[in-house]
């Protein structure tokens, strides 16, 4: 699509403020718009025009429970006592992986493409009863005590195959249900 | 309001570098607002407390791409918020009931009491009123709760031709009057 055509390039500045756009084509005019300062300030111009029926909208707190969850999800805890009226989870060290699941989250967000583990403690043992079946004996160490609810299925659109970690290949594997997963003991 | 705005700038660049604190600081900040916005288009508050929970994480993840050129912070989180909103609800292919009307919301806006009206509001309310009834609703619905042209066809009952039509014609206006 030829987003230099001027006429063109309204419509859709305004289509993409609006929120009219598929999100397939949202991601493809985010993409165009990153490399053009004219679309760019299209979209910042109908943004401004219409955030006053943003500003108006009247405030609410979130339950706590909403900070938790984004806590946990992408990497450690803030210190105790420094989030007024929100209580933070448990306090953890910085971990890398966390950085590549918070990459990930995103583009689920960006992608809405959600899947929600049923139970991450179980997902986590079917993690570790694939990984024995391919004989992965060095992956435990690394993998996460339990996955959170990120968006699994779209992990390949996001992370290169040579940056995914194994617990994440594992996931990936499950999630894409390429290896059907059963309780058998691995082949010998 | 312009307190919190001045400190937003510095806390999304703090957050572009991995800064926890000010990432938490952020949300704090900018939750409750936003969580009305989520709140607004999604109807229900488990699919909101979902959607400001998927917004933040893409917040973080995505923080280095905010460009205080394009526009203010709160302006680009409301349109995470929004996106996130809207995909969630394309998603789940349902629409919540007991939305209000747009006529409804932006009568709050001005309902005696309100004391937060901006000069801004005001402005924009001016010109949506010049607009004839179907096309301001037209734009209100997809603004205000993500509605696709097909759902603001069905809703006011026209076709979705004239829609696409009246939807540019009236966002013209919409530029004239507000002279920008």
């Amino acid at each position: 699509m030829n987003y230099g055509r001027p006429e063109l390039g309204a419509r859709l500045a305004a289509d993409y403020v609006l929120g009219l756009m598929p999100r397939r084509a949202r991601r493809r005019f985010e993409r165009a718009m990153a490399g053009n300062a004219t679309l760019a300030a299209r979209v910042a111009g109908w943004s401004e025009r219409f955030a006053p029926l943003d500003a108006a909208v009247t405030a609410e707190a979130p339950p706590a429970r909403v900070w938790d969850a984004i806590d946990r999800r992408v990497g450690p805890g803030v210190m105790p006592g420094t989030m007024p009226g929100v209580m933070p989870a448990r306090r953890r060290r910085w971990s890398p992986w966390w950085r590549g699941v918070a990459l990930v989250a995103a583009l689920a967000c960006a992608a809405a493409v959600l899947y929600v583990a049923p139970d991450p403690g179980a997902l986590h043992g079917d993690l570790q009863a694939l990984a024995d079946r391919l004989g992965w004996s060095d992956w435990a160490g690394s993998a996460p005590r339990a996955i959170p609810d990120i968006g699994l299925s779209t992990m390949r659109l996001g992370v290169p195959e040579r940056e995914r970690p194994r617990w994440l290949r594992a996931a990936l594997l499950l999630s894409s249900e390429v290896l059907p997963l059963t309780t058998a003991p691995p082949p010998r | 309001m312009s307190d919190l705005n001045s400190k937003l700038p510095e806390l999304m660049r703090r957050t572009a570098r991995g800064d926890k604190q000010a990432f938490a600081n952020l949300y704090q900040a900018t939750s409750g607002k936003l969580f009305g916005v989520a709140l607004r288009i999604s109807g229900r508050r488990e699919i909101a407390e979902e959607v400001l929970q998927e917004a933040f994480v893409a917040v973080w993840g995505r923080a280095k791409d905010y460009d205080p050129v394009r526009g203010s912070v709160m302006t680009w989180l409301v349109t995470i918020v929004r996106h996130c909103a809207i995909d969630q609800l394309r998603h789940q292919q349902s629409r919540p009931e007991g939305h209000s009307t747009p006529e409804d919301i932006l009568n709050s806006f001005v309902a005696t009491g309100r004391t937060d009206i901006t000069v801004e509001l005001r402005a924009l309310q001016r010109c949506l009123d010049e607009l004839d009834t179907q096309p301001r609703k037209a734009v209100l619905l997809a603004y205000l709760y993500g509605l696709t042209r097909d759902e603001i066809a069905a809703r006011l009952n026209i076709p979705v031709g004239t829609v696409k039509s009246s939807l540019w014609r009236s966002l013209e206006r919409l530029q004239r009057c507000l002279g920008a």
